[in-house]
């Protein structure tokens, strides 16, 4: 199972797969609250992380604060999964 | 046990569903369902859909499965689930999802539904239309949009009893098809809900309506996949038994390639289903798949009923078969239009 990513490597997935229409993100950049990632870029996310990290977002960790940036989501993946 | 208002045919085939455990299927048998995988969920529904004439009906149960006890097990708390769960499983409670407004239906994003919180409750105020068993629910998980700033608001889904102050059903739709499946409106006037009646939390909304989406778009759909191929299978069986110019007419080409080809397309129908169900009993996502699946049986359907149709001649325009062309088209529009669908995969194309 790889490591827990960094929210700097969280960032350079969202720019490299597209999710985010931005030459490159800051750690802190608001995701959701912005709508730099609607419901579909999330899902696409959830998804992505899930190939990646081996990554299981239960449902109760499918909250937008989670999603919020890029820390915020490796803080979420560090935790581990929430069913 | 169901109102007295619901039909007696619909109270009926719902109580013998209840008994058969097929309100609920995949939630754990300790809270009253079956405790199915999802693989073995996907078979029942296929069956169902094969087995069962009333299209309608079997849309209604598969909306009230995946749509709401589905969803309410896994987001609600154990209160929730206690208060509603045995009830939405033993068929005295009818289950409802709406969503989609006069001006919110494929963009749901234009949700105008309001929830403003008060002290201990929320205040919803909008109405909902289009919404499936709306006339015979008593049970609806409800979007809204709770009120902040910037008319961005977060969806938040909630429980709702439709007997609440404030809540007025409307009368039952005129539908083109699928008469089994009671359609209609709600309206909301000032209806408080305590604060518990929240599914998940406040802002969750959206998540909320991508997993009912997902599950919708694939066990309601695979009950779809049953529907086509009974209707391949009984269409084959009467071109066999057609003559007409010395013989079958199962064996003009023109007949036949057509059946073939609506086969094959149930074959992969039915194995992208089943790795969305290995994907689900690992506890993973399947959001694009589950939008191929949708796209692939809805115009499947809509397809094949037409080939049931024109393949019967003129017996085909004063039989069932007619009637099953107006079932069908409908799988091309609910649970996000076919071309809804394309544009959720292409999103996930990078398009």
């Amino acid at each position: 199972m790889p490591d827990t990513p960094e929210a700097e490597e969280i960032a350079a997935v969202l720019v490299e797969e597209r999710l985010v229409d931005l030459p490159e993100l800051a750690v802190d950049q608001p995701l959701v609250s912005s709508g730099l990632l609607d419901s579909i870029d999330l899902i696409r996310l959830i998804g992505k992380l899930e190939e990646l990290y081996g990554a299981r977002v239960g449902d109760n960790d499918l909250r937008a604060e989670n999603f919020e940036t890029c820390r915020s989501i490796s803080g979420m993946l560090a935790r581990g999964s929430a069913v | 046990m169901l109102g007295k208002h619901i039909p007696g045919a619909f109270a009926d085939a719902w109580r013998d569903c209840a008994r058969a455990g097929l309100l609920g299927m995949t939630v754990p048998t300790e809270l009253g369902g079956r405790g199915y995988r999802h693989a073995q969920a996907l078979t029942a529904m296929m069956a169902l859909g094969y087995g069962c004439r009333d299209n309608g009906f079997v849309f209604s149960l598969a909306t009230h499965q995946w749509a709401c006890v589905v969803p309410l097990w896994r987001f609600g708390d154990d209160v929730m689930r206690r208060a509603y769960l045995p009830g939405l499983l033993d068929g005295s409670r009818v289950g409802a999802f709406a969503v989609t407004e006069e001006t919110a239906g494929s963009e749901t994003a234009a949700i105008a539904t309001v929830a403003v919180r008060r002290e201990s409750r929320y205040v919803l105020n909008g109405s909902k239309t289009y919404i499936t068993n709306a006339p015979v629910a008593n049970t609806v998980l409800l979007f809204a949009r709770s009120a902040s700033g910037g008319g961005h608001g977060e969806l938040t889904a909630f429980l709702l009893d439709t007997a609440s102050p404030g809540c007025t059903v409307g009368p039952p739709m005129d539908t083109s098809g699928l008469p089994g499946a009671p359609l209609g409106s709600l309206r909301l006037e000032d209806v408080a809900v305590p604060a518990e009646a929240v599914l998940g939390c406040p802002g969750q909304g959206q998540f909320i309506l991508g997993v009912a989406m997902e599950l919708e778009r694939t066990y309601t759909f695979a009950a779809g996949l049953g529907f086509l191929r009974r209707m391949l299978d009984e269409t084959v069986e009467y071109t066999r038994t057609r003559r007409q110019f010395g013989g079958p007419v199962s064996r003009f080409q023109a007949i036949a390639h057509p059946l073939v080809n609506e086969q094959v397309n149930a074959e992969l129908a039915e194995l992208l289903l089943r790795k969305i169900s290995l994907l689900h009993d690992e506890g993973r996502r399947a959001y694009r798949e589950a939008a191929m699946a949708k796209l692939i049986i809805g115009e499947g359907l809509a397809r094949t009923a037409l080939l049931a149709l024109r393949s019967r001649g003129a017996h085909g325009f004063t039989s069932a078969a007619g009637r099953e062309v107006n079932d069908a088209l409908a799988s091309t529009i609910y649970s996000g239009t076919s071309e809804i669908q394309r544009n959720i995969i292409g999103s996930f194309m990078g398009l």
